[in-house]
This record gives structure tokens, sequence and C-alpha cells, in this order.
């Protein structure tokens, strides 16, 4: 019994640490983003506090673009998750079959994880210029990819699939080495050809793995800031069409100095993102085979 | 102590106590010396923060006129990049640590006014016989007024000039823009200039407000902001000017349309004329086929009246500074007129002290006709000011983008646009 109490109280010394850093970082934040929701706060000082209930979401919901905002992310991420996993699988399949120059293949389709999206964006601004761009020269058009309202969200989209493939990659052929390479045998014997074996072994196999996959992307897509706020700025006619709702919480806080309506914001993306997480545990069940 | 865990926490707490210690020595040696007046027993360090290191030579020379007479300051110059530098001032200011004496922005002045950030200079500037805000445009002095109180000192000065490209002039056998162009002398030389097949324009139509479509609503007797403080969008006088400026995409074509337009193109002459603010000559300078092909002339007159735009940035001093003589002492020199005069001469910008301009332009030693942008401080319109600029600027940048790009009527989207604005000003009055 003392022994047990002992090896605890270390196991807490140990773990204090990160639990510290946690609620220094994470939790103190959080908890004073929720908070500062039911306050008008006005001013860089935040020291003008005055408590207005549930205003700030009332002001945030009676806002038309901040609906826009939240459509553009939905689209945003509708577009870019199923896209994205269905890639990123296809490629981790291609490259752990025998291909000759796998490694050179691994380094290129990862390269744009590590470029900040910040710099990729401003590349895919020079490609991409309606009139004077490479991608319309050679196309021999002028599609306004990045200014036209109907055209900039599907591009921005893409750009995000493109650039967070390579990563996903990487999970996915990590997934993929579990495999034991009996099953494929038995398959084979059963007489699966490599497509249905890809369907009937992989897929289910892999699952645990396009399970983290689907719930990152999901997060990462409802939290998308990066590539539209420097490919799409306030001038650019395509911009109430593209921004996200993260632009809200960047414009609240940091330059109109309304934090509290800055909280909401974001205490709304995260209601969101908890919710949509919890229904995807609930319904893994069904799909997701754990051996 | 044989546990590394504690060791290093032992360290970190030290290391901590040490920091603790040596700070809190900073801060009484420093109280001791500002509460002695005397210029040359003032000592400390002061920060000192700008977004353009093309003026960093002028801001150098500055510090060391005012190290001569104040030899026990330092003063730190710190560059930030435009973006960077807002918001590490915001963050700062929020912390209660902004630098001692910055540049500051008409655009951001009401945030930081309205927080307390900056300090109150008005009492300072009334009992010091050295400042007086009279040696300054009255336009400048009041962007940086809040609530009948002054938070900082006119810097300098911009106005919006024509650039043309010579070169594209020349081939089409156009004389060059001057003081006789109107709007329609723009738009006929802009016709020749234009081979839409070839990508070549006649003129740029942008999404910008002070370098672009307000010197039109002023020049057609519209405002952005009326005299009584309301929304301006809604002027038959701004919609007109407004829809002239649309027109010279929609109409007369001589402007790629917004959403294929790119600056970038002014400088490979597919662009043959645009707008440009003051601030872009050190660029330009720098530009060796801007030096080789373009200058610059006056704006076009409108059909009511000449106008441009003019704004100017503003030194200002942090509240909560802990060297506030020194701080205000540096900021007396640097907007006094031999600091002004210092910024002039390295090419920094054009200096507000009254009777010191004519500095400025000749500071280049290139060929640009740079006089065209202080010529045009006779008629210039100040920076329109409304209360919740930092909403309705956004909101603006917005809906102008949509109705450049013809995606909105022009009439329909200012009346929308002056609604919207005016409940914002509202909210912030």
């Amino acid at each position: 019994m003392l022994r047990l109490r002992h090896d605890r109280f270390w196991g807490y010394v140990f773990v204090a640490p990160t639990i510290l850093g946690i609620a220094v970082l994470n939790l103190y934040p959080i908890v004073n983003t929720v908070y500062m929701t039911f306050f008008q706060v006005k001013g860089l000082r935040r020291d003008t506090l005055s408590f207005v209930g549930l205003g700030n979401f009332r002001d945030l919901f009676s806002s038309e673009s901040f609906w826009g905002a939240l459509g553009n992310t939905l689209t945003y991420t509708l577009i870019t998750v199923p896209l994205t996993i269905v890639l990123s699988l296809a490629i981790a399949a291609l490259l752990t079959s025998r291909v000759k120059g796998k490694g050179v293949f691994r380094t290129i389709f990862f390269t744009p994880v590590v470029v900040p999206g910040a710099a990729l964006g401003i590349i895919w601004i020079f490609l991409l210029q309606a009139r004077y761009g490479i991608v319309n020269n050679l196309l021999g058009t002028q599609v306004p990819f990045l200014t036209g309202s109907r055209y900039a969200l599907a591009t921005i989209s893409l750009i995000g699939v493109w650039a967070a493939v390579g990563y996903y990659t990487i999970l996915f052929i990590a997934g993929l080495q579990n495999i034991p390479s009996t099953y494929y045998e038995a398959a084979r014997i059963d007489g699966a050809g490599p497509i249905r074996s890809f369907f009937a072994v992989t897929v289910p196999l892999v699952s645990p793995t396009i399970f983290m996959v689907l719930i990152l992307l999901v997060i990462n897509g409802l939290q998308i800031f990066d590539l539209p706020a420097v490919m799409v700025t306030r001038e650019n006619p395509a911009y109430t069409a593209v921004r996200p709702v993260l632009e809200f919480y960047y414009r609240y806080t940091f330059n109109s100095g309304r934090a509290g309506l800055g909280s909401a914001v974001i205490v709304v993306l995260l209601a969101m993102i908890l919710v949509i997480t919890a229904v995807q545990f609930l319904l893994q069940r069904r799909w997701v085979h754990y051996e | 102590m044989r546990n590394p865990i504690y060791r290093r926490a032992l360290t970190a707490l030290l290391g901590i106590l040490t920091a603790f210690i040596v700070v809190g020595c900073d801060k009484n040696t420093e109280a001791e010396a500002t509460s002695a007046r005397s210029e040359g027993e003032i000592a400390g360090t002061l920060s000192f923060a700008t977004w353009d290191s093309n003026q960093s030579p002028g801001m150098q020379a500055n510090i060391e006129l005012f190290q001569r007479s104040y030899p026990n300051v330092e003063v730190q110059l710190q560059v930030t990049p435009w973006n960077e530098y807002w918001q590490k001032l915001r963050t700062s200011a929020a912390a209660g640590n902004l630098p001692d004496v910055f540049w500051m922005h008409v655009n951001q002045f009401e945030l930081f006014a309205s927080s307390d950030a900056l300090m109150d200079l008005t009492d300072r500037i009334g009992s010091d016989s050295a400042v007086s805000l009279d040696n300054y445009p009255q336009d400048l002095v009041t962007l940086y007024r809040y609530q009948e109180r002054q938070y900082a000192i006119p810097k300098d000065f911009d106005t919006i000039a024509l650039w043309y490209n010579k070169t594209l002039f020349d081939e089409a056998g156009l004389a060059y823009p001057d003081e006789s162009w109107d709007w329609e002398s723009l738009a006929t030389a802009g016709k020749a200039l234009t081979n839409a097949e070839e990508g070549v324009y006649g003129y740029l139509v942008n999404n910008d407000s002070q370098a672009g479509y307000w010197n039109y609503i002023y020049q057609n007797g519209g405002a952005v902001v009326r005299p009584d403080g309301r929304s301006g969008f809604d002027m038959p006088e701004t919609i007109a000017a407004v829809q002239r400026y649309v027109d010279f995409i929609a109409e007369d074509g001589i402007a790629p349309p917004l959403t294929e337009a790119d600056e970038q193109q002014f400088f490979s002459g597919k662009i043959a004329m645009r707008l440009m603010g003051s601030w872009s000559v050190s660029s330009m300078n720098g530009n060796d086929y801007a030096r080789a092909n373009l200058d610059l002339a006056i704006l076009p007159k409108g059909p009511k009246t000449r106008a441009t735009l003019y704004n100017g940035l503003g030194y200002a001093i942090s509240a909560d500074t802990e060297h506030p003589e020194a701080a205000w002492a540096f900021a007396k020199i640097l907007a006094g007129r031999e600091g002004h005069l210092l910024q002039a001469e390295k090419s920094a910008a054009i200096p507000a002290f009254t009777g010191t301009l004519d500095s400025w332009a000749g500071s280049f030693g290139v060929d640009f006709n740079l006089d065209a942008y202080p010529d045009q401080l006779a008629y210039a319109v100040g920076y329109p000011q409304a209360p919740g600029a930092a909403e309705w600027i956004p909101l603006m940048d917005e809906r102008m983008g949509a109705i450049i790009a013809l995606d909105v009527p022009v009439e329909q989207g200012l009346q929308d646009l002056a609604r919207e604005m005016n409940a914002i000003i509202d909210a912030n009055s």
C-alpha cells in the first residue's frame, strides 16, 4: 500500500512539468477566452470590461458576413478533407509498392509540407495571376483563379490539398507498413487481384489511420487561416467569397481591439470542432477496424 | 542533488531571481536619473520603433542630432516591416511595454489613443516654448487629436501623383501628362496607349483608397466623411466620381478588369499610368526600370476642383515609458525644424515643418519630377476621419472590391456602404 502511494507520488512528479505547461499555455487561455465572451472589451489593453451576457454571440450571429465566413470555412473543409484522404492514401499505397525511386518521390510529395504556408501562398499568387500568370499562359486562358469570386475558394482549397497531401501520405505509409504481408498472401491465394486486395485488406486494416487523419484534417480545415489571409487580401474582389471564420477573430481581436467579440468567434469554432469530433468518434465503431 | 531535474529547477529559479534583482536595480537607477532634469544628466536607453528601413538613414541622423545634447541617452532604432510592426505594437500595448518613441499612422491612431496607450502631449506642448503645433499644416496636427487632446506630433506628409511611362508615351507620340490635364485627358491618352489584346493598358484602376478613388471623390466635390461626420459615400458627387473611376474599366476599357490587374505590370511596360503616393519614391528610386522609363506629374484636375489626399505620420510616445523626460526630449528633436530637415535631406519623407519641404525633392539626385508631390500641398485634402476607422476602412475595402470588379452596381454598392459605415460610426461615437 505504502509502496503504491509512493509510486503514484513519483508519477505525479514526473508528469507535473507537462501538466503545468498545459495548464498555463492551454487550459488558462481556453478558460479566459470563454470568460471574455461575456464581456465587451474595448481597446488594446483589455481593461475596460463590461458584462454583456450573450451579447457578443448575438452580434456575431446577426452579422451576415460571419455566416458567409462560416459557409466558406465549411466549404473549404468539405473540399479538402475527402480529397486529401483519397489522394494521400493512394499515393501512400503507390509508394509502399515496388516502385523505383521511392525515396525521391516521397521527398517530392513531402516538400510542400516543409515550406511555410505564407510562402506557398505568395508563389501561387504569381503562378495563378489571371492575365500574366504562367498557368493561364500555358492554358491560353484568363481565369481569375484568385480574384474571381466564383473560383477563389476552390483554388485555395486545391492548394490546401496539395500542401497537406505529403504530410498525410507519411502517416498512411506508416499505417500501411504495419499490415502483415500474410494477409495479402492469403488474399492472393483466395484469388484477389491488386484492386480487390486494396479494398478488402488494405482499407479495413488501415482504417484506424484513416480515422486519425480524418479527425486531424477536419480540425485543420475548420481552422484555416494562413492561405486565405496571404492569397486573398481584403482589397481582392473575391475576399468575401473566401474569408474564413478565423479572419473575424483576427480582425476583432487585433485590428479593432474588440477582444470579447473575437473570443466569441473562437468559442463558436471550438464548439463546432468539439461537436463534429464527438460525432466522428461515435460513428467510428461502424467502420474503423482495430485488430 | 544528484537528480538532474532538481538541479535544473534550482538553476532556473536562481536565474529568475537574478533577473528580478537586475531589473529591479535598473528601474531604481533610471528613476533617479530621469528625476534630474538637466540635459547632460538625463541617462538611459530609449527604444524607437519604425516600419520603413528606407528611412533609417534619416532617423539615424536624428538620433545623432539628439545625442549631441543628450550624450548619456542611448537610442535603439527598431525597424519592423509594416504588418509585423502593428502586430508587435498592439501586443506590446496590451502588455504595457510599448517602445518609448514610435511612428504612428492615422489608421491605427484611434485604437491606440482610446486604449490610453499613448502619452498625452497636450500639456507638454503647451508649456514648452520649443514646440508649437502652428509649425505644421493643421490637417496633419488634427489627425493625431483624440477627444481634444494631442497624442502625436507630425513627422511628415505624403501626397499622391500620377506616374507614367515615358517610353510608352514616346512610342504613341503623345505629350506627357502635365498640369493642364483633367479626367478626360487621362481617358483620351489612355485609349491611345491601350492595346488590350497585347495586354497593354493606358491606366491602372485598383482597389486603393488613398492612392486611388478617394482622390477622384474629392476632385468631384464629394467626400468620404462629410463635414458633419457622417459617411459621404451616398453623396451624389461621390457616386459620380466612383462611377467615373469604374468606367475607366467598364466604358473606356483603358484599365484591365480588377480581377486581372497586376500592379507589377507597371514595371514591365504593360501599364502606362497609375497613381502612387510619395512613400513609393524610395522604392522607385531603387528600381532600374523605373529610373530609366518612368516619371510623374501632379494629379489631373477633376470636374469640380483640384485635390489630392494627404496624410502624415506622427511621432508618439508610450504612455508607460520609463523615461518620459528623455522620450519627450527626443520627440522634440524629431519634430523640430532641424529634425525635419535632416529626414528630408536623407530622402526619408517630405517634411511637415513649414518652410522645409523644398529640401526633400532634390535629395534623391534623380531626374524624377518629384516636386509634383509637395507642389500639391495647397489644395491637399486631409485623410478622412470618422470614429471606428479600424472597422469601416476594412468594410470599405471589401465593398469597393466588389464595386470595382463590376459585381455590384456603383450606386447600390455605395448606398449600402454608407449605411453600414454610419452604423459603425454610431457604434463608436
